[in-house]
């Protein structure tokens, strides 16, 4: 590898304090993802992935987070170099929608009900790349287009509630790659989709991906809509990163526990038999406010030691591009 | 949106019909006899059955009713013996004092409300949020009237900075909108309109206070709840400044619910103000209904009664079509 990543996100720490004590929602992460590529975050629901990408937008203060250690270098087009968490404010705003963008979960909730489609596509264009009302009208139709939405021209003036959940996404879509950025996150996009319209917008990402050259954060609980769309994969459990390796290499050796289990309970990977029940992981993940000493995996694990118990596992480099945190990743592999 | 239509004006003129019918029987209920109200406590009984016929009393209920309904729609509200006028028209040449009146204090409650309420949502400031719900709280159980009586004795009495209660100030020379304010300006006299408006103060802020009250609670609570909202930060997201955003965004979103609440205190405001009218001397529906009410004016308040559903439904109805124009999924469903 030439050239310095896109994204470097450095011993990323990000807290909450709450009204039963300081919870640590991401604990000392680390990701980097080359201008261009996708990197698969995996996880369970308050595994930390959400946080981080909120901490990547500086959007976590309106959940009650803050960002309380670590770096988030971008490197966006022409040479510069910036970092995220030490951004002021309002060169903050700059970068979001222009240099890195985000589409939600959520698409039935996540537009201006009284705004027109349209309008709000150009409003990103408009204050990022102060074109005309014009223009930016004339970039909504062609970034409809571009997304898929039939007889542009026509529904650009159109309301959200007037577009089923698929439409809507794609029009959250257009509005996060209508000015072109170097990095688009996308927070489980596709979740609360039906399973064909799910297929077709991770079409959409990847073509449009293709087209502009952006790199993704692709955030998802899902293990197959990552092997669709992820080139690398990094895998989180209780606010760490324990497992990260290119996607081929995660599916076919999983090297943490964790990942094992993970993989071992989708549905269909191993072939049905009647008398046996989807594996799945034994116990629940432990509460952020009341975390295990040691690797915080261990009350789950069938692996575990009195070592796992007693300090927390490093994130190891196992060569070939791999990093796992699991003392015992050998024993765990055969 | 035909159909929206039809069916708001339909519901609209089936509600009318019930006030008249509730203004109608009212009335009938009462014990005193309108027949010896007018021929005097002496009047031998054949004087009192002859007057009963004259003024129709003697039909059947139901008849009485529809001569009430066809010489209502046909203009003739019946006859006020304690000003010895017919009732239209000295309701006619009192309603624009009271509409003047109620549309000021409107204005003032909804800008202020707004105002507060954008003021403490943005700030997310935790002590004005609390001012804020104390003063709307206090402004909402304290009677108009008592407040027009304390803003009497501030700014009147001991300041002196506004009008004691003389009512309106001078009339301006041609009565066209029946509006001080504007009937001064259309007359090119600005110090007219001033002076119109100095007299509207005091009375208005004390009509507007409960309102705005309400108004503010309500605003107050839609706001922070659309601030909650997924797609605000998905606003953020796309690197929306924090101004526009609330401004844009969350407030026309907050203030769509609000608009049914405005346009019910728009409405009980143009009838409402009968105390707060008396205090100021103002000369509107208001001090008329009071001494109608004293007087056993029976057509006075019948009048007053069903004029006042018929403002508020004609007001609800156009609030109702206003969100057919506003809302852009009341306008396309």
């Amino acid at each position: 590898m030439t050239a310095a990543p896109l994204l470097e996100i450095a011993n990323l720490r990000a807290v909450f304090d709450t009204p039963r004590g300081r919870v640590v929602s991401v604990d000392d992460v680390s990701l980097s993802i080359p201008a261009g590529k996708t990197l698969g975050l995996v996880g369970e629901s308050g595994s930390g992935k959400s946080v981080t990408s909120l901490s990547l937008m500086r959007l976590i203060a309106r959940s009650g987070g803050r960002i309380e250690a670590g770096r988030m270098i971008l490197r966006p087009a022409g040479g510069r170099e910036i970092d995220l968490a030490a951004l002021p404010e309002p060169a903050m705003r700059e970068v979001r929608g222009r240099d890195i963008a985000m589409i939600f979960q959520e698409p039935m909730t996540s537009l201006d009900p009284v705004w027109s489609i349209g309008d709000q596509i150009a409003e990103s264009v408009r204050l990022h790349q102060g074109v005309s009302r014009r223009e930016a009208r004339a970039r909504a139709i062609e970034m409809l287009r571009l997304v898929g939405i039939p007889a542009p021209e026509r529904r650009v003036d159109d309301f959200p509630h007037q577009l089923s959940g698929g439409m809507r996404q794609r029009v959250m879509i257009a509005i996060a790659l209508s000015c072109r950025p170097g990095l688009l996150i996308a927070d489980e996009p596709t979740t609360a989709l039906d399973v064909t319209i799910q297929a077709q917008i991770l079409d959409l990402i990847r073509r449009l991906q293709a087209d502009i050259g952006m790199a993704v954060l692709f955030i998802t609980h899902n293990m197959g809509v990552v092997a669709e769309i992820a080139d690398r994969v990094a895998v989180m459990y209780a606010g760490q990163v324990v497992e990260e390796a290119p996607v081929a290499e995660i599916f076919a050796t999983p090297r943490h526990p964790y990942t094992q289990g993970l993989l071992a309970s989708i549905p269909g990977t191993t072939a049905p038999r009647p008398d046996r029940r989807l594996p799945t992981i034994g116990g629940m993940p432990p509460s952020p406010l009341n975390r295990p000493e040691g690797c915080r995996f261990a009350p789950r694990c069938a692996f575990a030691t009195d070592a796992c118990r007693a300090a927390v596992p490093p994130l190891e480099d196992i060569g070939g591009d791999r990093k796992v945190r699991c003392i015992r990743w050998q024993e765990v592999s055969q | 949106m035909v159909r929206f239509l039809a069916e708001r004006i339909a519901s609209a003129v089936l509600t009318v019909l019930g006030a008249s019918i509730l203004a109608f029987l009212v009335l009938r209920a009462l014990p005193t006899d309108p027949a010896r109200l007018i021929a005097g406590p002496f009047a031998k009984e054949d004087v009192l059955a002859e007057v009963r016929a004259q003024m129709g009393l003697n039909k059947p209920l139901v008849m009485q009713y529809v001569d009430y309904i066809t010489s209502f729609l046909s203009g003739d509200w019946g006859f006020s013996y304690g000003a010895g006028k017919p009732v239209l028209p000295l309701i006619a040449e009192r309603l624009p004092a009271s509409a003047e009146l109620a549309l000021f204090s409107f204005v003032i409650a909804l800008v202020a409300a707004v105002a507060f309420a954008v003021l403490v949502s943005y700030s997310r400031s935790r002590i004005l949020d609390g001012i804020l719900r104390a003063v709307s709280f206090v402004s909402v159980g304290v009677p108009p009237f008592w407040i027009a009586l304390l803003l009497l004795m501030l700014f009147f009495e001991t300041l002196g900075w506004f009008p004691g209660p003389v009512g309106r100030g001078p009339a301006p020379q041609h009565a066209i909108t029946g509006f001080y304010t504007i009937d001064h300006l259309l007359a090119g006299n600005v110090s007219g309109a001033l002076n119109a408006l100095w007299h509207l103060a005091l009375p208005g802020i004390a009509l507007a206070l409960g309102s705005f009250g309400y108004l503010v609670r309500l605003l107050r609570a839609n706001l922070l709840d659309v601030v909650h909202e997924p797609f605000v930060t998905v606003l953020h997201s796309k690197g929306v400044p924090p101004v526009t955003t609330h401004f844009r965004h969350i407030l026309p979103n907050a203030f769509l619910p609000t608009l049914t609440a405005a346009g019910m205190i728009l409405a009980q405001l143009i009838g409402g103000s009968v105390l707060v009218e008396q205090i100021f001397t103002w000369p509107g529906i208001g001090t008329l209904v009071i001494d109608g009410v004293t007087r056993q004016d029976y057509a006075v308040v019948q009048a007053f009664i069903l004029l006042s559903a018929l403002i508020y439904i004609v007001v609800n109805l156009a609030v109702d079509l206003l969100y057919g124009y506003v809302d852009p999924r009341v306008r396309r469903s």
